[in-house]
């Protein structure tokens, strides 16, 4: 971990998309950048828990976006992945349903696609429901018969799972439990042992603290592996994102420990921080810390500052908010031999869960959306969904 | 003074100068490796004076392990970990055989999540005190985090067998602060690692029998029942898997080994977040004073701070103290104006108070402001309670709507309809309450005081029965249990059970009604 550096102030904020309503705290669990009606401009995807909605923020013309809900209700909607998921051409949402945002052992969890219909319209599709609470979903195809399964990060609450659901076709899916613990909190697939196949890879959180590989023997047949673990039963793991962050071929992880979405005060936990997994070939993982950075979240990868290597963004939900410079982005600069410096990037708006990294603008330049999630005090620096626009460093591309 | 001695005096002096000479150095160089007190401007008043008071004190005697160490522990309780760090690392040099600073060196590995830091310092720490149960179950730990299933399931074995008596000698205890309860003793967290190994080596059955003997050993232990339900589920033992995982829901989802060292952390904490955090982590019903306590001394460090004020109030208010919980939360009312959860805390306080007109003025409040299900409960609660039925069941309605996975609605639902007569709409809001809190015994109680009702004797007893395993002490199941068994005849047995509801709740009128009926139905028979 190298010493803190300056602030960066080249991050531009704009909200986009609707306004706050009047007495309204915003909660927008998971934002993503992703042109869905492919025209060439780069959209915005989000969840918002306080409309039980999927929004998109469609960009048309270039700098203008417009908020529209895609499909009906999704009660608690936690991640959104856009996905040709039946195939036909055209890009779907995939949503994980918490079914409500508030621990809960109830099995009100749900996975629904909100199918497009080729001319950008969306409708509710649900393909699991009534399971512990779901906090991420991703698709992929988990047994090489070319059709996509999913992997589910069935959060619930004391009682959550992993497992990975097979598509048999006609939108009928079946479901085979990986892991028996609570507080799966995100999966991703990918190929982890470069065999060719994808395998999952599951974060869990709560009292466990662990992130696990599940190694498919390329049928859709799984071997559990303890990838990492935590020796604090709070450490609060918030988010994992694979990513080849040291450009060697292989997937490393990018993951971010700073939940506190449990006892208050939420602020000041000198463990939060932003970690490096790096892949050191069969299904070994290298622990790297990067930064020590309270309530950390959604680390992701991007070369913010044009140089060639691959930057670290990270934001946070629960920071010390009665300290006005405490901050809620911040970027991890790779100084081109893996080793970070922490840049403070803004102290506002506060409580942000959620970062993703795009074009948005057009320059060639990465920019940033990010989205608010207000479930504690205070209140006075609030927002939805945020476009920064990177104004760093070089010229364009 | 003869010359001989005046010599042998001089040697002394000197002796003693120089003594004094060779302290000095040492001290200047023992004071050269303590940490430099850290920028505290912004910290709270409460920390940075602790942290003033303590670096002072081991200036003052930099060459005593004991008052680095003392310093060390200030900041680790502060959370200032790197510079507790350095002070430990001192206190270690001057104390090499004091087990305490590298004990504590190696639970800032584990609360920074450095599996393979902490596990080469309890390493150390076990190979010179190899009886030292702690520091075996938190090697067990670190390895087991490293997928080091072998390393982890000696160290276990070792932490199991090691005498309990080897946990003493740790931190002496003040007399002001209330005592710990060991609620999951170490040998049955040692047990439960050594669980975990065997189900992620696929075997199950190993994992059954050590868990088995876990909950046997020690009830209360929530992880281990989840555990196991999760065990039988995979042996295809359906019923004793759903039983488990009913018992684990009604139990603290998790309990930390208990640790003395962490304990004596939170004593001397002045940090709001490590005081709430553990006291977060202490058992609700056997530790409630130490969580009391650490709440206090939280708002006695940090009283401005209203999440600190939304604690206590949170605390007090869980155990069904409202009176004592009302003014914290209107204090944190004051400091967060408009907050919509503590409105609910005011009007859950108030309407346990009796205080309903109040209660339902301050809910409609809390609704106004936001869609919250819990809000509409506790306002169809307080209706209810002043005989507004329809109006109540229209806002338990509303916090269905909201959240239908709110169990607490589902049964206040289901009651009401009882009442009501309405029995098979009852019945499904009180199957689903049972549904989705499988571990709540008044949940369990309530479907089945409406299966006796609808004569369903077997059903019915079956559900006091399952609400009796989850809450021994809970009388009204008892005295229904007793009911049930006495239609079906068992009078012996339903004797049993009502007296059992008389022995927790002398005044139970049901069952000591119940019990007279069936002691001269026995009389009755007795004459014939």
């Amino acid at each position: 971990m190298l010493p803190k550096s300056a602030p960066s102030p080249f991050l531009r904020p704009q909200p986009v998309g609707l306004p706050i309503e009047p007495k309204s705290r915003p909660l927008i669990a998971h934002v993503t950048v992703v042109d869905l009606d492919q025209d060439g401009l780069a959209d915005i995807v989000a969840c918002d828990v306080l409309a039980n909605r999927v929004v998109w923020l469609r960009q048309a013309p270039r700098g203008r976006f417009t908020e529209s809900p895609l499909g009906g209700d999704v009660r608690a909607p936690a991640h959104a992945q856009a996905v040709d998921i039946d195939r036909d051409g055209d890009l779907d949402v995939l949503v994980a349903s918490l079914g409500v945002m508030f621990p809960s052992n109830a099995r009100i969890g749900s996975i629904v696609v909100l199918e497009n219909d080729g001319r950008g319209r969306f409708s509710n599709r649900a393909l699991a429901s009534e399971i512990a609470r779901v906090a991420d979903v991703r698709a992929g195809d988990l047994d090489g018969d070319g059709d996509l399964d999913l992997a589910v990060a069935g959060f619930g609450y004391d009682d959550g799972e992993t497992h990975w659901m097979e598509n048999l076709g006609n939108w009928r899916f079946r479901s085979t439990r990986l892991l028996n613990l609570s507080g799966a909190i995100n999966v991703e697939v990918v190929d982890l042992d470069g065999d060719g196949d994808l395998d999952i890879a599951s974060l869990v959180s709560q009292e466990w603290e662990e992130v696990y590989a599940f190694v498919n023997d390329g049928r859709g047949r799984f071997e559990p592996r303890l990838m990492w673990g935590s020796t604090n039963d709070d450490f609060g793991s918030s988010w994992l994102t694979a990513i080849d962050l040291d450009k060697d071929g292989d997937v490393d992880f990018l993951y971010s420990n700073g939940d506190a979405f449990d006892y208050a005060p939420p602020s000041g936990r000198p463990w939060h921080g932003v970690q490096w997994l790096e892949n050191t070939g069969a299904v070994n993982f290298t622990f790297h810390r990067l930064a020590d950075f309270s309530g950390a979240s959604s680390p992701q990868a991007v070369d913010l500052d044009g140089d060639g290597d691959l930057d670290v963004v990270a934001v946070s939900a629960y920071n010390a908010w009665d300290d006005p410079s405490a901050q809620s982005l911040v970027w991890l600069e790779n100084d081109g031999r893996m080793r970070f410096a922490m840049h403070d990037a803004a102290a506002s708006p506060t409580h942000l869960v959620t970062v993703a990294a795009g074009d948005l603008t057009g320059d060639g330049r990465p920019d940033l959306v990010t989205g608010g999630l207000h479930i504690s005090r205070p209140y006075d620096r609030m927002s939805r969904i945020t476009l920064w626009t990177n104004m760093c460093c070089r010229a364009p591309l | 003074m003869n010359r001989a001695l005046l010599v042998v005096a001089s040697i002394v002096v000197v002796g003693i100068a120089a003594a004094g000479v060779g302290q000095r150095v040492r001290s200047r160089a023992a004071a050269a490796l303590l940490p430099s007190l850290p920028d505290l401007a912004g910290q709270p008043t409460a920390v940075a004076e602790h942290l003033h008071d303590a670096d002072a004190q081991a200036r003052r005697d930099p060459a005593s392990a004991h008052a680095v160490g003392a310093l060390g522990m200030a900041y680790h309780a502060d959370l200032f970990y790197d510079a507790a760090a350095e002070a430990y690392q001192a206190a270690k040099r001057l104390a090499p055989d004091d087990v305490e600073w590298n004990y504590l060196l190696a639970l800032i590995h584990v609360e920074r999540g450095e599996a393979a830091e902490a596990a080469a310092r309890l390493r150390e720490i076990v190979a010179a005190n190899p009886g030292m149960a702690l520091a075996w179950l938190r090697l067990g730990d670190a390895e087991f985090k490293r997928a080091h299933y072998q390393e982890a399931d000696e160290a276990y074995s070792r932490a199991e067998d090691a005498p309990r008596a080897a946990n003493a000698g740790v931190p002496a205890v003040d007399a002001a602060s209330p005592a710990r309860s060991e609620t999951i003793p170490v040998a049955a967290h040692a047990a439960l690692g050594q669980a975990r190994i065997a189900l992620q080596q696929g075997d199950i059955e190993r994992a059954r029998q050590s868990l088995e003997k876990v909950v046997d050993e020690t009830p209360r232990f929530g992880a281990a029942h989840r555990l196991l339900g999760d065990a039988y589920e995979r042996l295809g033992d359906r019923d004793k898997a759903a039983r488990h995982i009913a018992r684990a829901a009604a139990l603290p989802a998790f309990s930390a080994a208990p640790d003395p060292r962490v304990d004596a952390l939170a004593r001397e904490s002045r940090r709001s977040v490590l005081l709430i955090k553990q006291a977060a982590a202490s058992d609700l019903v056997r530790d409630a004073a130490w969580r009391e306590y650490l709440l206090r001394r939280a708002l006695e460090f940090d009283g401005a701070n209203p999440d600190v004020v939304y604690e206590m109030g949170a605390l007090l208010q869980q155990l069904k103290r409202p009176r004592d919980a009302l003014p914290y939360f209107e204090r944190h009312l004051d400091m967060v104006s408009d907050d919509q959860q503590t409105l609910v805390q005011i009007g859950k306080c108030q309407a346990d108070l009796g205080q309903f007109k109040e209660a339902e003025s301050v809910l409609r409040r809390a609704v106004a402001l936001a869609n919250d299900a819990v809000g509409e409960y506790n306002l169809g609660y307080v209706l209810e309670q002043v005989g507004r039925a329809d109006e109540a069941e229209r806002q338990y309605q509303r916090a269905l709507a909201l959240n239908p996975g709110l169990a607490s609605a589902h049964t206040n639902l289901g009651t009401a309809l009882v009442a009501r007569g309405r029995f098979t709409e009852a019945a499904a809001h009180l199957t689903e309450a049972v549904r989705l809190e499988p571990g709540n015994a008044a949940a369990r109680n309530n479907l089945g005081a409406l299966l006796l009702q609808q004569r369903q004797l077997d059903a019915a007893a079956g559900q006091f029965r399952l609400a009796l395993e989850l809450n021994p002490d809970h009388a009204d199941a008892h005295a229904n249990l007793g009911s049930a068994l006495a239609q079906q005849g068992a009078y012996d047995d339903a004797l049993r059970q009502f007296d059992e509801a008389l022995r927790i709740e002398p005044r139970h009128s049901a069952a000591g009604a119940n019990r007279q009926a069936v002691l001269a139905r026995l009389q009755a028979q007795d004459r014939r």
